[in-house]
């Protein structure tokens, strides 16, 4: 044993003494885990998911009814205006941006930490990760007035000589935004793999086989793959890092680089990434809670797991309150009037009311979790997770709206005001994302199945008072 | 017969109610007579002896073919019907051939004529008319197609500049909704059979001298067309002629009348006047010469003006663009007018000496009959002590809707401080009928009722939506048995009256006009009458059995004969290019003022101070009476005061509004009498208290799509004894709202410098306070523009700028701008390139107002630039921001970072549907932008390119005065100036160096283009703390 080893075995035990959680509840070998991990594959669609997805279905219809119109009639048929040229459809983008956040987080930075507690939830939250994005790219996308020529952002060859303009922080969005996704996605579908060959070999159809197979892109197990495996996904996880501050920092530039009071604040990127973080947790818990409830999963999503997320989501939460703060000492302390007034607007002006439930959520909400009772509460950390997604909602709300609508000169002041189209898309998209999300949750192991075989087996390997095999990571 | 069961499509008219305009006067049942039964014929059958006695069927449904419960005929476009329609329009078709037609046809060239070369346009003068006031006009012409219209320099009403109105000319003429056919009613006639009634017709006048022939005209200042008139006057002995107007002028001349003993016009020099006294007159936009006059005021705004700066005392009820100019302003019930002008006659009789010193006695008596508040009392005595030091140097003006009494009193004033002869002139009037008004009316229709009226021929805009309410025009109207009435609409009177011409447009016309001063121009057609129009004077040369392909011809004949003794032909072709004939102006005449008739009629009067709320009646400054209501652009337009658009929303105090306890956008009903009219409130600062105005020209009914539906007519509670203004109105809440729309829904700066305003001394004190407001240093280097041989800049003078807002709409007009609706220009969509934005500031009962006219500010570190993703916006070498409409891709990024939010977005296809008369009136030298895209201000780009090559081809640079842009062109005051900035004597220069210029929102370094000059105020220190 070597010296490393002990170091990591005291460590272990030590976390055990602090811990009163297990990660994976009650004893189980790879038999039990493989067949309750890809139950809720195997089953019938149950009468709640086809109701569900009915929902979920209505809410595609909705987002493909609002873009139609918004296509065929033109940007009009939302609410925005000059001077609030930019309202539902970039706070949305924003929003989403920031829940696709968790994933990624969890997947890459805590599996550099190498923090145990990741495994069972990442397969999920980087599922969540892409799906956000992908909600979130349509924003932008569709709220340009000719989004026929959107591919204008990107610098292709062409005979006009024409290239994006690097100057606009729009530009960077484009890169920071697909690359993050291109990433996350083969994170994701890199992770799948073993899973996916996991299906394959258990599939009772011959299309299930052909499609989990294909997928699974001949994956053996053999220790060649294995190796392999391990070494992408490391560099990934290196590769993925970094976007994880890079994306919302960009974001962040959109606002940021504005000369706009309100927005125009070095604060943002640090600020705008807690609170992605922030909010990419709560979307997590949000649908963990039921997902681990409905399948079958509470013995390898425990209440460690939540509880841990729910710290995440106190310190989070803290660093935006301490945003908010700076912000606002900022703007008085640099004598700035028209800083000013857009933060005595913002809480006194016609958007008083979101700026007050923003506060609440998302100031006031997490606090609740320094309590332990509250953090292993069931429906104390689903109302809180739940209340802190409209409060980042309402946050990008009030740093799009309250600062764009009175601006410089009081002459352009307007109240704006969302259209039934703002609503219909934000709704819509909601309904995207479930609806992919309950088709993940059908067709794919929504718990990364090796990997928690992989970590049974080092936790049994602990209680055994061996030393640990080659840990997730620990290359 | 046109079948009348289904409406035809009309073009253009895409939001029909589903039955065009020209079927409704058909439907309506023929009057009292017998109910005709359809398929007769034409002749009277009747269906039952009851019916042919009582005139009233006995069933009511004798209208129908069948008794009700019987098959009921199919409705709509049954097959049968739609199989007689098209072989009736095909036969039809040959027939067009076979209507009249003038001789003289524009047609397509063979040849090219002579200076046209297509691409280029022309530019032809004329000159227009708007209720008796004429202004000269230059037209731009592609191709035969006018589209834009600038002042014609060379006339003394225009100097070069123009109003509101005037610009919405070119797409009036365009307009799809003008009404195309001449119709008996409602059913289409050939003007041949207009002519041949009026021939037999005049057999019959000849017999009695047209005893029971009458005409009801609009005002006209034509010199050709009172010859016509006096023509049938002495074919037609006994014939009437009578003129109408809404916006009369009766009460002008006959205060003059009782003061200089004739109805004389009255013409004020501004530029000589140091101090101007206004009784609620609106000399900068809404009186006759308003150009002449608001162009003499304001080089006296300058404080750079040789002459010193002129202080302007405005007396009103309502704030209007001329009080918003005033250095102090007192708010005045109009009915209170009366008396506070006999005040002010008392003190200034009694202490001004000279010529009315011998008045002293009676006017102190006058004075006492009027109680002032101690407020009104220090503002006339500070008023009338400036006046009096300032005689000969002084003017006191009236405002056309108060009495005739105040104006004499004004006449007398004016004659005890020696300004008649300096600051005031009087010249006999152009106006073929002085009295136009309720006065003038009242007898044609008493005549018209009691039947002495057989032929009546209107061509005075619109009487029955314009007559007050109880003459009753409408019901007299019917009385009579031939009304001919012409208009470009089918309005209200169309409706109404038996025959109806369309009327030629001004752009189609052939005619002259004479402006206040008495300057004649010929007005010339632009394009060949797009609907088959007709001028007044081819109406009136009927009556003389002229066929109208005459009337140029004798247009001609009749200024030859005025100008004998000259090369006529050359002479003529001198004036149609120039637009003016010289050496036509009135001489002045020198009448004396009959100081003791005035006193006299004073005496007999007692001043009016009423307790209850009194109703004020304003002209629009858009729509004018309403014959501008189906003007898109007009109505989106946001009023220069409310900033509120396609409404007349009902003008109340705050003090007062609080007392009733209503808000804007409250719905009260105004009563007088048994008349009432639901109208939405809107708080206007500064407004008189107890007092409620509401502007002339909406609520109209009449075929005019666009003019239906916006604000509400008051013309109801008008009535001939008081047709502008009375006490003893009621205001009801009813507790409904109704959404007002305007492009500005923030009054206030908020304490930041934005428009700036200081008064002359704190300008004396410290010139430099501006001048720390411009580019501040920077870390960047920033672009090196030395070595450009054109840096293109502009510059605003906020003391000029009265906020009469023709800039908006020659900019319109220019940049193809589209009109978006009450909704969506509501909603912060309305696409105007340039607006003018209003301030108030101070008190909300007291307020100051100023106006800025906001364009794009050409920064030369644009915030725009540097954040659009696909560079759709670049800046030019000369300092032009450019936009780029085929890269934009509607981000919208631009507009977000632009501190002036100045960029506006197309957020629907607002062109869509234009249809080809409308396309017309674009201009080809600008894009006419796609949904989508950003647009904004170019400093008239196109222009700045099409000068460049006329400067190019002749190898020299371009000269300061070849090249305007289109705001700057229409600014009646000059407050708007463009120009090269690398040139340091140019206008632009010069004012981009002067003490007053700052940038707006210098402090964040965009380095602006656009100059704005503080607007300095003079006021009179006996009253500085009313500032």
């Amino acid at each position: 044993m070597s010296e490393q080893g002990a170091l990591a075995t005291s460590a272990i035990t030590a976390d055990e003494q602090l811990e009163t959680l297990p990660l994976i509840l009650g004893k189980h070998d790879n038999t039990t885990l493989t067949q309750s991990l890809y139950a809720h594959v195997w089953a019938k669609p149950t009468r709640g998911w086809l109701m569900l997805m009915g929902l979920a279905g209505i809410g595609v219809g909705m987002m493909g009814l609002a873009l139609t119109i918004t296509v065929a009639r033109g940007i009009g048929m939302w609410g925005n205006n000059i001077p609030v040229a930019w309202a539902f459809g970039i706070v949305n983008f924003v929003w989403w941006i920031g829940i696709g956040h968790a994933g990624t987080l969890i997947s890459a930075i805590l599996f550099l930490f190498q923090q145990k507690w990741r495994t069972a939830i990442n397969r999920f939250s980087e599922a969540m990760t892409i799906f956000a994005v992908m909600c979130a790219g349509l924003f932008p996308l569709f709220h340009t007035g000719r989004p026929w020529f959107a591919y204008f952002m990107f610098p292709y060859p062409s005979d006009t000589m024409m290239w994006p303009q690097f100057k606009s922080p729009l530009v960077w969005d484009v890169f920071a935004v697909s690359t993050y996704f291109t990433v996350s996605l083969l994170f994701w579908f890199l992770g799948l793999i073993p899973d996916l060959a996991g299906l394959r070999d258990g599939s009772k159809s011959k299309v299930a086989r052909v499609v989990y197979g294909l997928l699974a892109m001949g994956w053996r197990g053999s220790g060649r793959h294995w190796h392999n495996y391990k070494v992408a996904y490391l560099l990934l996880a290196g590769l993925s890092t970094p976007l994880v501050v890079s994306v919302h920092t960009i974001v962040s530039f959109d606002f940021a680089v504005a000369l706009l009071p309100g927005w125009h604040t070095t604060i943002f990127p640090p600020y705008f990434v807690a609170g992605a973080v922030f909010s990419g947790f709560a979307m997590v818990v949000t649908w963990m809670v039921p997902a681990r409830h409905f399948l079958g999963l509470k013995h390898v999503i425990t209440e460690r797991h939540l509880e841990n997320m729910n710290k995440i989501i106190l310190a989070t939460g803290l660093l935006v309150t301490y945003g908010y703060m700076m912000e606002h000492f900022i703007a008085w302390y640099s004598g700035n009037d028209l800083e000013w007034f857009v933060f005595k607007n913002r809480a006194t002006g016609p958007y008083a009311p979101v700026y007050m439930l923003m506060l609440f959520c998302n100031c006031v909400t997490p606090n609740i979790f320094w309590f332990k009772a509250a953090r292993r509460s069931i429906p104390v950390m689903w109302i809180a997770s739940i209340l802190v997604n409209i409060g980042m909602w309402c946050e990008r709300f009030v740093i799009i709206i309250t600062s764009l609508h009175r601006d410089f000169l009081p002459s352009n002041w307007i109240v704006y005001k969302p259209t039934w189209v703002d609503w219909t898309l934000y709704i819509g998209t909601i309904g995207f994302f479930s609806f992919l999300f309950l088709l993940f949750m059908k067709f794919l192991p929504a718990v990364a199945v090796s990997e928690v075989k992989e970590l049974n087996h080092e936790l049994s390997h602990d209680l055994d008072g061996h030393a640990p095999a080659l840990s997730h990571g620990g290359l | 017969m046109t079948p009348t069961r289904f409406s035809l499509p009309v073009l253009g008219n895409t939001s029909s109610t589903g039955q065009a305009p020209v079927t409704t006067a058909t439907l309506a049942p023929s009057g009292g007579a017998a109910i005709q039964v359809k398929g007769g014929y034409d002749k009277g059958y009747w269906r039952s002896i009851e019916e042919k006695i009582t005139g009233k069927s006995a069933s009511p449904h004798a209208d129908r073919e069948f008794p009700p419960g019987a098959t009921e005929p199919p409705s709509g476009f049954a097959r049968r019907e739609f199989i007689q329609l098209a072989a009736a329009s095909m036969a039809l078709a040959g027939l067009n051939a076979c209507t009249e037609k003038p001789v003289e046809r524009v047609l397509p060239y063979t040849k090219t004529p002579d200076g046209l070369a297509p691409g280029i346009p022309l530019h032809f003068a004329t000159a227009y008319s708007l209720s008796g006031d004429a202004t000269g006009l230059v037209v731009t012409s592609w191709e035969g197609r006018p589209t834009k219209i600038e002042g014609n320099p060379e006339h003394p009403a225009s100097l070069g500049a123009t109003g509101l109105r005037e610009q919405a000319l070119s797409l009036q003429v365009y307009d799809p909704q003008r009404a195309r056919g001449l119709k008996l009613r409602g059913a289409g006639k050939a003007w041949r059979s207009l002519r041949e009634t009026l021939v037999a017709r005049a057999a019959l006048w000849d017999m009695d001298g047209g005893a029971k022939l009458r005409f009801l005209m609009e005002p006209s200042n034509s010199p050709f067309e009172a010859s016509l008139r006096a023509q049938i006057q002495k074919r037609f002995p006994q014939a009437k002629f009578y003129g109408s107007s809404s916006v009369f002028r009766d009460n002008v001349y006959e205060g003059a009348r009782l003061a200089l003993g004739d109805a004389l016009e009255t013409h004020h020099d501004l530029s000589k006047a140091d101090v101007i006294v206004s009784l609620d007159s609106d000399f900068l936009e809404a009186a006759p010469g308003k150009i002449m006059g608001a162009r003499a005021f304001a080089q006296r705004r300058d404080p750079a003006a040789p002459a010193g700066l002129n202080r302007l005392y405005a007396i009103e009820p309502n704030l209007s663009i001329t009080g918003g100019m005033a250095d102090h302003r007192l708010r005045l019930k109009a009915t209170e007018m009366e008396g506070f002008a006999m005040a002010l006659l008392g003190y200034v009789a009694t202490n001004a000496g000279g010529a009315a010193a011998h008045l002293s006695g009676t006017a102190a008596d006058l004075a006492r009959k009027v109680t002032l508040t101690s407020e009104q009392q220090r503002f006339l005595t500070a008023m009338a002590k400036d006046l009096i030091t300032h005689a000969g140097r002084s003017v006191v003006v009236v405002g056309r809707r108060h009495t005739p009494l105040t104006h004499a009193i004004a006449h007398v004033i004016n004659a005890a401080l020696g300004n008649a002869g300096t600051t005031v002139r009087y010249t006999k009037s152009v106006q073929a009928d002085l009295m136009t008004g309720p006065g003038a009316l009242k007898p044609l229709v008493e005549e018209m009722l009691a039947g002495g009226v057989d032929t009546l021929l209107i061509t005075a805009w619109n009487p029955v939506y314009t007559a007050p309410a109880d003459l009753n025009f409408a019901s007299a109207l019917k009385n009579v048995e031939h009304s001919i009435y012409t208009g470009l609409y089918e309005d209200e009177t169309a409706a109404v009256a038996s025959w109806f011409v369309p009327q030629a447009h001004l752009l189609e016309s052939w005619g002259d006009a004479r402006a206040k001063d008495g300057t004649t121009s010929i007005i010339q057609p632009l394009i060949s009458p797009l609907f088959n129009g007709l001028t007044q004077a081819d109406l009136l040369a009927a009556f003389l059995n002229i066929p109208e392909t005459r009337t140029y011809q004798l247009l001609k004949d009749f200024h030859s004969a005025e100008h004998k003794g000259l090369d006529f032909e050359a002479a003529w072709e001198t004036w149609l290019s120039k637009g003016v004939i010289p050496d036509t102006a009135l001489a002045s005449v020198s009448p004396t003022v009959n100081f003791a008739a005035v006193t006299q009629a004073a005496a007999s009067v007692t001043p009016l101070r009423p307790d209850s709320f009194e109703l004020n009646i304003v002209p629009d400054y858009k729509l004018f009476d309403g014959r501008f209501a189906n003007s898109t652009w007009l109505q989106e337009i946001p009023d220069p005061v409310t900033k509120i658009g396609w409404d007349n929303p009902a003008l109340i105090s705050p003090t007062s509004a609080r007392e009733l306890g209503v808000e804007t956008g409250d719905v009260v009903r105004l009563g007088l009498g048994k008349a009432g009219v639901d109208a939405a409130i809107f708080v206007l600062p500064g407004h008189a208290d107890k007092s409620i105005t509401v502007a002339l020209g909406y609520g109209r009914e009449g075929a005019e799509e666009v003019a239906k539906g916006a604000g509400i007519n008051i013309n109801p509670l008008r009535t001939a004894a008081a047709p502008w203004f009375t006490a003893g109105l009621s205001v009801t809440k009813s507790g409904r709202t109704f959404p007002l729309s305007t492009v500005q829904h923030h009054w206030s700066m908020e304490g930041r410098t934005i428009a700036l305003s200081q008064t002359l001394e704190e300008f004396k004190r410290a010139p430099e306070a501006a001048e720390q407001r411009r580019a501040l240093p920077t870390l960047h280097k920033p672009v090196d523009y030395s070595k450009e041989t054109y840096r293109w800049g502009m510059a605003v003078d906020l003391s000029r700028c009265t906020g009469c807002t023709a800039c908006v709409i020659a900019c319109q007009a220019e940049n193809n701008i589209p009109v978006v609706g009450k909704d969506q220009m509501n909603k912060g969509r309305a696409m105007h390139w340039i607006r003018t934005d209003r301030y108030f500031a101070g008190s909300d009962t007291d307020p100051e107002m100023v106006h800025q006219p906001v364009m794009c500010q050409h920064c030369e570190t644009a915030p725009c630039e540097y954040v659009c993703p696909v560079a759709a916006t670049v800046h030019s070498d000369e300092g032009l921001n450019d936009m780029v409409y085929n890269r934009c891709i509607g981000t919208r990024y631009c507009s977000n970072n632009c501190p002036y939010k100045v960029r506006h977005f197309n957020y629907f296809h607002w062109n869509a549907d234009m249809t080809p008369y409308e396309q017309m009136a674009m201009n080809p030298d600008v894009t006419v932008r796609a949904r989508g895209v950003m647009e904004k201000c170019t400093y008239c780009t196109q222009r700045i390119e099409r000068t460049r090559i006329v400067a190019r081809i002749e190898g020299r640079t371009i000269r300061e005065t070849e090249l305007k842009t289109a705001c700057q062109q229409v600014c009646p005051t000059d407050a708007i100036v463009f120009g090269n900035l690398a040139d340091a004597q140019s206008q632009v220069s010069l004012r981009h160096n002067n003490d007053r210029r700052y940038d707006l929102l210098h402090e964040l370094n965009t380095r602006p283009r656009t100059a704005y000059l503080t607007r300095i105020k003079n006021p009179n220190p006996e009253l500085a703390s009313h500032v």
